[in-house]
């Protein structure tokens, strides 16, 4: 790996960090569990644009080890660890396809996240009633997917160039 | 515009068409959260009748759940092991749970809840509470 390279991932990996942090900072999305922006999707989705699934699987795995060391438990890990990977798998495969562009990428991982999310608590609280909650929580992920995802396609247009492929 | 975009707007409005359909079928939950009331045999009242009217289920693990009546305001204190606990209070109608030492507490911030299909979830507990309908 070239040293521009680890530069440029660091730089990301520590843009999804501080991008959790914002995120819990906003009270909305705190009460309402599981109801997330998902800010730090966007340098995820940017990073698999730019270099590859599997840097974005490193970034996106020390983002959440990260986070959760910093300012979760082990809980809190193992939750985002679940709604994190498989969303990056989701992505991956949807990409791999070209039928969408980075926005129905972004929108296809946020609700994914949600569907990960949602499987572990059903498991956690061994009741299938959890899954209705999917709904709503679904409507906001592809909400808030669209909109990073038009974030990630512009972030991606701009790197392209300073950043050619490594 | 090309045909990556025109894919992504149909399945975005496909999605909200999917999702707003199986929000409507399902009433979000609502309409599955109702029980009927067993009936009372040979006109006999027995002690553990339930009463048509609005209950907190309060299960943990899928353990067998405990229907709590939301017109008797109460306390419980429940344990998942010997130092995980979760205090569910009944009060004015509706149940929430007050305290945990669950980390997070996204059980405490949910808040109070009286609509029936309305949830409160303690994830790091396995506890599920949620309001039913019991109907005569």
């Amino acid at each position: 790996m070239s040293t521009k390279k680890t530069v440029h991932l660091g730089l990301l990996t520590a843009l999804a960090m501080i991008l959790s942090y914002v995120e819990s900072l906003i009270p909305v999305f705190t009460t309402v569990p599981g109801m997330k922006l998902g800010l730090p999707n966007l340098a995820v989705v940017t990073v698999l644009y730019l270099y590859s699934w599997k840097e974005a699987l490193g970034v996106s795995a020390v983002r959440i080890l990260g986070v959760g060391i910093l300012f979760g438990n082990f809980f809190s890990l193992a939750f985002s660890l679940a709604g994190g990977l498989f969303s990056l798998l989701v992505m991956t495969l949807v990409k791999k396809t070209k039928l969408l562009n980075c926005t129905g990428v972004s929108m296809v991982g946020g609700i994914a996240h949600n569907a990960g999310q949602i499987a572990i608590a059903t498991v956690l609280v061994e009741n299938a009633r959890i899954a209705y909650y999917f709904i709503p929580l679904a409507v906001t992920g592809l909400a808030a997917g669209i909109l990073v995802g038009l974030l990630s396609g512009l972030m991606v247009k701009r790197l392209q160039k300073i950043a050619p492929r490594l | 515009m090309n045909k990556q975009t025109r894919n992504t707007l149909i399945l975005a409005l496909a999605l909200l068409l999917l999702l707003a359909g199986a929000w409507a079928i399902t009433g979000g939950g609502a309409d599955s959260a109702q029980i009927q009331a067993p009936e009372a045999s040979d006109g006999a009242t027995a002690p553990t009748e339930l009463l048509p009217g609005l209950y907190a289920s309060v299960e943990q693990h899928g353990q067998e759940p405990l229907l709590l009546p939301l017109w008797e305001d109460t306390v419980i204190l429940l344990h998942d092991t010997e130092e995980a606990f979760n205090i569910v209070c009944v009060q004015d109608g509706t149940v929430f749970v007050a305290d945990a030492n669950c980390g997070d507490l996204t059980c405490v911030k949910m808040g109070a809840m009286q609509t029936r299909g309305d949830f409160i979830a303690c994830l790091p507990h396995g506890l599920f509470v949620y309001v039913v309908e019991v109907t005569a």
